[in-house]
């Protein structure tokens, strides 16, 4: 028999998708699928003729509605075409169940916790760093949703929950950071994936559904970000000494030294031939005549 | 603790719904999020997924805003797949759509859409397309809907008439079958009446809707100006419209589209009118499409000459397959060494080429058409002229003698809603032997679509639905039948936004001052392939309501957001066997060798 009359014989067609011809040969095998699809397959609109859809409902059924919701936002920018894949799917998944478990690692102790503005004082670097990083992650957030990026938005809360499994707290006050930034990651995943951040809540005790709650606004005083000094030499003598935000970036920690007015009065008519800066301690610059 | 999500979805999608979370209240700041209404197939899809998925992330993120959100979903449910379904399974169009309705509900609820149902709306619901019929009777009384005879678009497959905008490349939107011209008296909405205002108020939705939308908008409209120049045969005018005015001294033939009215009549007179019938009748046969694409142009001579009014010379005057009767005048002037095809119609036809415009620097080329501005030459007093200057001055003269006006033509046509169809909103209309055509009295709506019909695939199962045909007259009391056309579903569409602000009021489609507090809706979430159908169609209704003083604002969506497809990769039969290196006339057997050696290799 050809292969032609194979075809026939079982309603195929050259344009129908290549896994319907190995189900009729018995030869079926995902990974194999998968394989060619990834050597030689393209993307395409989903549709049945083309036998390359998802179902919803199967896809709900498997992980979720959460989930199905969070990839489907996190794919792209909502304008643009995106490419359905498993593991895409899978990856979502995993991003909530890891939200889930840390919450439950914690619960006990930050369940009983609660925290007011005294409370952030006088914390720790990394607890003060956390707490910096979530209310800098709400204060993206609503811009971007604003501006109806959820990818973005999703990728900075996925970047701040990674950095709160991270985070090991010692002391009360660190809990009352994890507890508080917790909280955020809820409210701010709320409206992709509404489901989990409702029984988290409540989990925690709270009264009332989510909705009904104040969402949060950034916390300035956390935004603010700690000031370190830097001693300034002038090849290899201390002349001055500048105040930067920690961890900044080398160039503008460059520019505000040279910017320095005892600086600037050396350096003139001279040629700043090298720089060498040690992150967060000192800035060395090597000048000569012109 | 295990993360379940099967255990906790159902669970808090119930103590929303019950809590009825998700009410949208007159209250405080609003901001009223849509996502365009599906058709109820059966089952949503990814693409319905990720539309409403975007809507309701920006829902309910307003609500946490502290705005008074209205996030409605409805069904427009009307159309032609319940009428497939009906010949194909003998289920009533009635129960399948409800049956479908039911089943995607309980799918959209599995994804805890934040909707407020009690809004709900289905168009096939009486107290919906009640509404319909009574914007209908509005449009009727202000002379924005009439009935006439004209060829259309028609699908041979579905047996119904398509609007323009259904037609893609020449076939069927819905079934892809090439479509034909046939002569059917139809219902249609002057939307051309608004086309100025269309186009006007796009510029308000710059930077608020997606640029390549507006620009479709506005190529649909396709607003140009130019000139309507009459080219007399004794004393019959032809009136062509043209672009180029600035190039009237160079028209050395003029051109009717087939079905010009004056074609025959003119071939008569002209001692032609055999050949010219012959040719006519032949390309009746033909869809608009087939005439697209024709790459042959062919035409006959009528046998007489028009004088070009610029130059006082007689000019042959021809009918031609490219020349479309629905475009302009119908008729079209020819300069055939500043257009290219009737450049190509002029050397088939050995008619002569004067050129009229010159390039600013150099010679016009002389094997093809010179289309683009130029310095006039060869036009009288008008020589040296640039060319844009030209096309106002010489229209000016013309119409000085009275041969010319300005004239602003669009490429729009109106709105043809007659469908031939069962699962569609009646055409509230009579015809009376007596009084002719006679609307039905508000007081007596809805004309209700009658259950028990044929449904065949053939024709329009209304016409033998004789106890809905059977009426009398709403004027004379005489016996009289009721219109058969249903409606286009683009109709039932194009104010659904707004009867969401009010989905319940017995006595109007809506109360202005629900539409007032709602409206316009803020965030519109749908497909680009709306751009030109439901979008342009809304507005135009948006627009008649504000001229009726129903609304207040002049567009009903402020902000539209087109979102993506959803992709999946795949591989056809025909690229497998491709890289298999096998092709379908050898044997089974070896194909089977090569999957498993492949198979083994991976």
């Amino acid at each position: 028999m050809k292969v032609k009359d194979f075809l026939i014989e079982n309603k195929l067609s050259v344009g129908d998708n290549f896994r319907l011809l190995l189900e009729r040969l018995g030869l079926f095998d995902e990974a194999y699928v998968k394989k060619i699809e990834g050597v030689v397959g393209e993307p395409a609109k989903m549709s049945k003729s083309k036998g390359n859809t998802v179902d919803p409902e199967e896809a709900i059924k498997r992980y979720g509605a959460d989930t199905v919701r969070l990839y489907i936002l996190f794919a792209g920018p909502v304008e643009k075409d995106f490419e359905w894949t498993e593991e895409g799917v899978q990856g979502a998944y995993r991003f909530l169940r890891r939200l889930w478990s840390l919450f439950f690692k914690h619960l006990d102790t930050i369940k009983p916790l609660s925290y007011s503005a005294k409370d952030f004082k006088n914390l720790k670097p990394q607890a003060k760093e956390i707490r910096r990083k979530a209310h800098q992650t709400l204060k993206k957030y609503l811009e971007d949703m604003q501006e109806l990026s959820f990818n973005t938005a999703i990728a900075s809360i996925m970047e701040l929950v990674n950095a709160l499994q991270d985070f090991s707290p010692q002391e009360e006050e660190d809990y009352k950071v994890l507890k508080e930034a917790l909280e955020l990651t809820l409210f701010m995943l709320y409206p992709l994936a509404p489901h989990i951040c409702e029984e988290l809540w409540h989990r925690l005790g709270k009264e009332g559904l989510m909705i009904y709650h104040r969402f949060p606004e950034p916390d300035e005083e956390a935004l603010k970000s700690e000031e370190i000094e830097i001693p300034v030499q002038v090849n290899g003598k201390l002349r001055a000494v500048i105040r930067v935000p920690l961890d900044e970036e080398e160039e503008r920690v460059k520019r505000l030294a040279l910017e320095d007015p005892r600086v600037a009065r050396l350096l003139d008519g001279k040629q700043v031939k090298k720089v060498v800066y040690v992150k967060n301690k000192l800035i060395n610059l090597v000048v000569g005549d012109g | 603790m295990e993360y379940k999500p099967q255990e906790i979805e159902e669970k808090w999608q119930k103590v929303w719904e019950e809590e009825k979370v998700f009410s949208a209240k007159e209250e405080g700041r609003k901001v009223y999020v849509l996502e365009m209404f599906p058709y109820p197939s059966g089952r949503i899809h990814m693409g319905h997924v990720r539309n409403y998925t975007i809507g309701d992330a920006l829902a309910r993120f307003m609500h946490f805003k502290g705005y008074s959100v209205m996030h409605p979903m409805g069904w427009d449910a009307f159309g032609l797949p319940a009428e497939n379904a009906a010949i194909k399974h003998g289920v009533h169009p009635a129960d399948w759509t409800y049956e479908n309705i039911a089943y995607m509900k309980r799918q959209l609820k599995s994804l805890g859409f934040s909707y407020d149902w009690d809004r709900e709306i289905a168009t096939c619901d009486p107290e919906y397309y009640r509404w319909n019929q009574w914007l209908f009777l509005k449009f009727l009384e202000h002379g924005l809907a009439y009935r006439r005879s004209a060829e259309v678009n028609w699908c041979p497959n579905d047996q119904t008439v398509l609007a323009n905008e259904q037609v893609i490349e020449g076939r069927c939107w819905r079934c892809g079958t090439p479509i034909e011209r046939r002569e059917v008296p139809s219902w249609y909405l002057r939307i051309t009446a608004y086309a100025e205002r269309l186009l006007e108020d796009l510029k308000d939705l710059e930077g608020k809707w997606p640029e390549r939308v507006i620009a479709q908008q506005r190529n649909w409209i396709g607003r140009s100006e130019g000139a309507l120049i009459k080219f007399y045969v004794e004393d019959i005018p032809i009136e062509v419209f043209t672009t180029r005015p600035d190039t009237v001294f160079g028209a050395t033939f003029v051109v009717l589209a087939p079905e010009h009215p004056l074609t025959l009549e003119l071939a008569k007179r002209g001692g032609r009118y055999e050949e010219v019938y012959a040719f006519v009748e032949s390309l009746k046969r033909k869809s608009t499409r087939e005439r697209g694409i024709e790459e042959e142009k062919r035409g006959v001579f009528l046998g007489l000459y028009a004088t070009n009014p610029a130059t006082g010379e007689k000019i042959p005057v021809w009918t031609a397959n490219y020349v479309l009767y629905e475009y302009g005048t119908g008729a079209i002037m020819c300069v055939p060494a500043h257009d290219q095809r009737d450049y190509d119609f002029a050397v088939k036809y050995g008619l002569p080429i004067r050129h009229v415009i010159k390039p600013p620097d150099g010679e016009p080329p002389q094997d093809k058409a010179y289309e683009e501005a130029g310095v006039l030459i060869n036009s009288g007093a008008f020589d040296g002229m640039p060319s844009e200057e030209a096309k106002r001055a010489i229209t000016q003269w013309l119409k000085e003698k009275g041969f010319a006006d300005f004239k602003v033509s669009y490429r729009l046509r109106d709105w043809n809603i007659s469908r031939q169809r069962y699962w569609g909103t009646p055409i509230p209309v009579v015809h009376c032997e007596y009084c002719g055509i006679v609307p039905v009295r508000e007081e007596e709506l809805p004309v209700l679509l009658p259950r028990h019909v044929k449904i065949t695939g053939h024709g329009n199962p209304l016409e033998g639905a004789e106890d809905f045909v059977k009426t009398t007259c709403p004027q004379c009391g005489r016996p009289a039948r009721r219109e058969t056309d249903t409606m286009d579903t683009f109709f039932d569409s194009s104010w659904y936004f707004l009867r969401f602000c009010d989905p319940k009021n017995h006595k109007a489609p809506f109360s202005p001052e629900r539409v007032e507090f709602w409206m316009p809706v803020d965030y519109y979430i749908g497909g680009i392939e709306h751009a030109v159908l439901h979008l342009l169609y809304a507005r135009f209704f948006q627009k008649f309501l504000y001229d009726l003083g129903l609304v207040k604002d002049k567009e009903p969506f402020l902000r539209l957001i087109t979102q993506g497809m959803v992709l999946k990769r795949w591989v056809s039969v025909e690229k497998y066997l491709k890289y298999l290196g096998i092709n379908e006339e050898e044997p089974l057997e070896k194909l089977v060798e090569r999957i498993k050696e492949d198979m083994k290799g991976s």
